[in-house]
């Protein structure tokens, strides 16, 4: 495993980095971050990266410390987290119902609907660092067809929770 | 079996990701690790498909190489160790693997506690010939397999997918700084210039030209390795290259 972390010196890796192309158009950090975890992210299937940029906006890090909220229940925020370093926990009527890791998507839902939020999203970690985003008002005039990709996608990701449940239910004791 | 749905839902959905992570904690590891070296930079989506190019590359360097031993040194020695290393890697990462239904069965679902007890109990009434506590725990298995298979499918694939894609475009990105690095050196080596002079080799030192020129010389290629019709596709793929 020692041999896939070669060391570079910073002026090794300075060096590297005035090679890149200067014509290129560099995305800010955190859109680039959202574009390399495009795969990752159930509702952004079969959405190329050019639309992805045109119908994402304020991607963000964001960091939290132990007990702070991410997503409070009830409340009409509209962003979509990924959650990159740390844990969380989800929370409906102060009931812990579960727990997400590393590479999780949450806010889906409110996201692309703008419906109130349906569960607290909480950090339990001291440095928990989300990527977060909003879908753009527009993006349904701009780009009707990507739209319609990401509304399907969303319906799927739903229909599949209820299909687990409902295989769940049957087998209730 | 289960008491309160929507718990045993996140409960499942908990149990996947984590293994999931598990799994691929140390191929995840890799990628942040040259990520931050390349600075999640733009070349991520470079319309250039080095990968493609790659047997060609190392081909040249190491022809060059061995008239001009300096090549081989500092920074590209160090990219070319990494291109090697973390292809070597992905491969194996193919292989290990061995099917996401293997790994679903074999790995995931034998250690969920519920799964290895039925298990247990379905090997044991099988072994006694107790028919009916055989269809009873067949049933309960059966069930177990068929709530988490979707889910552990879907989510492995993707994970898999996205490890093995981000690996591809890191090494792309390492093959782009090689080939810039080895032009830039061949530029300046009076060893590498007297070897084409002696062989009387004229092109513009980049690679597309250098492409060219093997074409119209295919008889002088010592590497078996290359076909013509290589050379011609990695030519068509150098011509996308914005520089």
């Amino acid at each position: 495993m020692s041999d896939l972390f070669t060391k570079y010196s910073d002026d090794e890796i300075a060096y590297i980095k005035s090679l890149t192309p200067k014509n290129i158009d560099t995305l800010d950090k955190a859109m680039q971050k959202l574009v390399n975890m495009k795969q990752r992210i159930h509702i952004f299937d079969d959405i190329n990266v050019d639309e992805l940029e045109k119908i994402v906006e304020n991607v963000n890090f964001r960091r939290y410390k132990n007990k702070e909220y991410v997503i409070r229940e009830g409340e009409s925020s509209k962003e979509l987290f990924i959650l990159l370093k740390g844990s969380c926990q989800v929370v409906i009527n102060k009931h812990p119902i579960g727990l997400l890791g590393t590479g999780q998507v949450f806010g889906e839902v409110a996201a692309v609907f703008g419906t109130m939020r349906n569960a607290s999203v909480v950090s339990i970690s001291d440095n928990t660092l989300v990527l977060s985003c909003t879908l753009k008002d527009n993006a349904i005039v701009s780009l009707p067809y990507a739209t319609a990709i990401l509304y399907r996608n969303l319906a799927k990701q739903i229909n599949q929770k209820l299909e687990i449940q409902n295989r769940m239910l049957s087998k209730t004791v | 079996m289960f008491h309160n749905t929507r718990m045993d839902y996140e409960h499942t959905n908990l149990e996947i990701n984590r293994f999931i992570n598990n799994y691929f904690k140390e191929a995840n590891k890799v990628i942040e690790y040259h990520q931050l070296m390349i600075d999640d930079n733009e070349l991520f989506r470079s319309k250039v498909d080095y990968y493609y190019l790659k047997p060609y590359i190392v081909s040249v360097i190491k022809l060059f190489s061995t008239k001009d031993a300096s090549l081989l040194k500092g920074i590209i020695a160090k990219l070319y160790h990494d291109v090697e290393a973390l292809s070597e890697y992905k491969e194996s990462l193919l292989d290990k693997e061995g099917g996401v239904k293997s790994t679903f069965v074999n790995k995931f679902l034998y250690q969920t506690p519920n799964y290895k007890e039925f298990r247990q109990k379905f090997d044991a009434a099988k072994k006694a010939k107790k028919l009916n506590l055989v269809k009873l725990y067949k049933g309960k298995i059966d069930d177990l397999y068929m709530i988490y298979k979707d889910h552990f499918v879907q989510h492995f694939s993707r994970e898999s997918s996205y490890v093995t894609e981000t690996l591809r475009k890191i090494i792309n990105v390492k093959l782009y700084y090689i080939n810039k690095i080895l032009w830039l050196h061949v530029k300046d080596s009076e060893i590498l210039h007297k070897y084409f002079d002696s062989l009387e080799v004229h092109f513009d030192f980049n690679l597309k030209s250098y492409i060219e020129y093997q074409l119209q010389h295919f008889h002088t290629i010592q590497d078996e390795t290359l076909s013509m019709e290589y050379l011609k596709e990695c030519l068509v793929k150098i011509g996308e290259e914005n520089e």
